[in-house]
């Protein structure tokens, strides 16, 4: 079913431009799974892997090169020839190893990447607008903020994000996490936010001259903190009397009601 | 600019473009050659000449032509310019049209798209990189071959797995220069196990060079101090982009100083020393003397140390900090201070490297001692003939053992 659902939504995507994109679908799971906690145990398994890879040839590289130094009075090597049966068996039982290896750690891959695109259901959704050189997030309530990403430890956030000029990233070191945010395409990434902090943000797509200048922070608040800030600022957008539908985050320049979001 | 100033110039630019020039028309002969050589060989008997002699000739300039020895890593390269340039130059044609005639193929305002750029873009680029790639691998194995003096392990293997293997799946991998720009989901991961398959052949090359010393009577001359370098470099660089080819690791690293530490071990650094490792094996060739065996080893410890201080550093800063690259100011990274010094330092240590090594082979140019035909004891081709050689190649056609191999240094 939630092929169909996918397939259908792919197409949708092809075959409508624009605002159409801004339904794309995001497939959602109940499990919460840490992403970056599965990244940093991927990483391990990665890096023993290719330790002990490196260090069979690099070792098998240093004894031929030690013990097959050229000896007084010996001229050619005496490579023994192989026969049809070594050749085929030297390229075979190599080639396997490698495959299996390469099968195992893509399983570990795919089961991860599963992790990461499929969304928990219970999650705050933040709509992002990225723009030379600030991201600028809006709230399900309406709140915009810029540059500063307030959320609330204990609860998985997505992104959904575009661009209004070029192709920027959003990246969270600490959560291992970042993807492009494009104009005319709706990208996501979700980090789940498990103790209060401030977590750096970078950009990591070269977007102009101040490219490395660009950056903000995640910052993660105890829950309590963090509903007592939403609903506050929540309240001020509703008293500066803005149409009842939330902005869209391509508004969010033009809206009197975001101007002084810098100041909370 | 006329035609004179093109054929007499100095200017190392256009030297470089006459040898390209250079080597594709001696690539169209050779090719028109082993076709002629096809054609006999299609049917049974005389097809279009009765005199085996000729059929001989076409041999022999086929072979002649192609003699720098690693033919078949150029055949490689060729087939996929000829595959995938065509699409960099739409890519560019549509860019300059965008720019310059105001079309929108890639602006979203107008219903273009900027991911078809990068699509376009990498669809060449990445088989690009194999493209410098093989031909490296070429003089390596060349180089293995005359100082250990044996011939290459498993060649056919290395030939026909690693090298046309490369060839194969190279066309299939360009998504991992994508994987944080939002390709659909089942796209990142189908090309995820294109990029791991990748380590098949390039495992079954790097088999056949070690397995080119086993039993060998190895020395330890310039060429072969940079080719055993270029190993261990491309070694490093080979494994440390398997993390890069799994996607669900790729969203944290891409883009990193990990990424361009990686790239420069498996392409850059190994590339060059590959090269300085081709110049210094054929140096005698094309000069007629010989550089100085002490600089170029001094000259190699500092290339070779320099390239791994920077580029470990750098690895390790991306996944340590997740430092990006293409930044001109890490200011918001302060705790990476020691890295980017030690970073520069390394810089320095190659640059003296790289000065060593000019240094040795202008001098060794003009007063080296005379290097004679074949310094190397090889079996290839072109150390039959007088160094440097001259006009036609050959003083007098060169007269070879009807068992002859350029590979034939083992007595067994």
């Amino acid at each position: 079913m939630s092929e169909h659902r996918r397939l259908w939504a792919g197409l949708a995507a092809f075959a409508a431009t624009g605002p159409a994109l801004a339904e794309k679908y995001i497939p959602s799971t109940d499990r919460i799974v840490d992403p970056a906690a599965g990244w940093e145990r991927l990483w391990s398994e990665v890096l023993i892997d290719i330790t002990v890879l490196g260090v069979l040839f690099a070792v098998v590289l240093a004894y031929l090169i030690l013990k097959y130094r050229r000896r007084a009075g010996v001229e050619g090597g005496g490579a023994p020839h192989l026969t049809t049966g070594a050749a085929i068996a030297w390229s075979v039982i190599p080639a396997f190893i490698f495959l299996a290896d390469d099968m195992f750690l893509a399983a570990h891959g795919w089961q991860l990447w599963n992790v990461q695109r499929q969304v928990p259901a219970d999650r705050l959704e933040i709509s992002l607008e990225s723009g030379m050189y600030s991201w600028d997030y809006t709230y399900p309530n309406g709140v915009h903020t810029q540059n500063e990403l307030k959320v609330p430890a204990g609860k998985p956030v997505l992104l959904r994000m575009t661009s209004r000029d070029t192709i920027h990233n959003h990246y969270i070191p600490d959560f291992k996490i970042k993807e492009d945010s494009m104009p005319g395409r709706i990208t996501y990434i979700w980090f789940y936010p498990q103790k209060p902090g401030k977590h750096l943000v970078t950009c990591n797509e070269y977007c102009g001259v101040s490219h490395s200048y660009m950056s903000g922070q995640v910052v993660v608040l105890p829950p309590e903190e963090y509903n007592a800030w939403y609903a506050q600022e929540g309240g001020k957008v509703k008293q500066a009397a803005v149409p009842a539908s939330p902005a869209p985050a391509s508004a969010a320049k033009t809206d009197p009601a975001t101007q002084n979001d810098k100041s909370v | 600019m006329n035609l004179k100033e093109w054929i007499f110039t100095t200017d190392h630019k256009r030297v470089g473009i006459l040898y390209l020039i250079g080597s594709v028309a001696a690539f169209v002969v050779a090719g028109i050659m082993a076709l002629l050589m096809r054609a006999e060989l299609s049917a049974m008997g005389p097809t279009i000449t009765a005199n085996p002699t000729t059929y001989n000739v076409w041999l022999y300039a086929h072979g002649a032509i192609m003699i720098l020895g690693f033919q078949r890593s150029i055949m490689g390269s060729f087939v996929m310019q000829l595959i995938y340039v065509p699409v960099l130059g739409t890519a560019v044609l549509l860019i300059s049209f965008d720019k310059y005639l105001g079309t929108h193929f890639f602006d979203p305002t107008m219903g273009g798209d900027v991911l078809t750029y990068q699509n376009l873009f990498w669809f060449y680029s990445h088989p690009a990189v194999y493209v410098i790639f093989l031909p490296f691998m070429g003089i390596i194995m060349d180089i293995f071959a005359t100082f250990a003096k044996n011939p290459i392990f498993n060649y056919k293997v290395a030939v026909y797995a690693g090298v046309w293997g490369i060839v194969l799946i190279s066309g299939e991998v360009w998504i991992h220069h994508l994987y944080v720009t939002g390709m659909p989901d089942w796209l990142r991961i189908g090309q995820m196990v294109t990029t791991l398959l990748i380590s098949v052949p390039v495992g079954l090359l790097t088999i056949s060079m070690v397995g080119t010393l086993y039993k060998g009577s190895i020395t330890f001359e310039t060429p072969m101090l940079y080719a055993l370098g270029t190993m261990f470099l491309f070694l490093i660089g080979g494994l440390t982009g398997i993390p890069l080819a799994i996607t669900a690791i790729t969203v944290n690293l891409s883009e990193t100083y990990y990424v361009v530490g990686h790239f420069h071990y498996v392409m850059a650094v190994s590339g060059t020393l590959a090269i300085f490792s081709g110049v210094y094996y054929w140096f005698p060739k094309m000069t007629g003397r010989m550089f100085n065996e002490r600089w170029g080893h001094i000259g190699f410890w500092f290339t070779f140390v320099g390239a791994n201080v920077i580029f470990w550093t750098m690895m390790s800063v991306g996944v340590r900090e997740g430092l990006p690259r293409r930044y001109y100011d890490w200011a918001q990274f302060p705790q990476v201070a020691n890295d980017q010094m030690v970073m520069s330092i390394g810089a320095i240590v190659i640059a003296i490297g790289f000065t060593i090594t000019l240094l040795n082979w202008i001098l060794g140019a003009i007063q080296g001692p005379k290097a004679g035909d074949n310094p190397w004891e090889s079996k290839s081709l072109e150390w039959t003939t007088v160094s440097p050689p001259p006009h036609g190649n050959w003083p007098t056609p060169p007269v070879l053992a009807d068992n002859w191999s350029p590979y034939a240094y083992s007595k067994r």
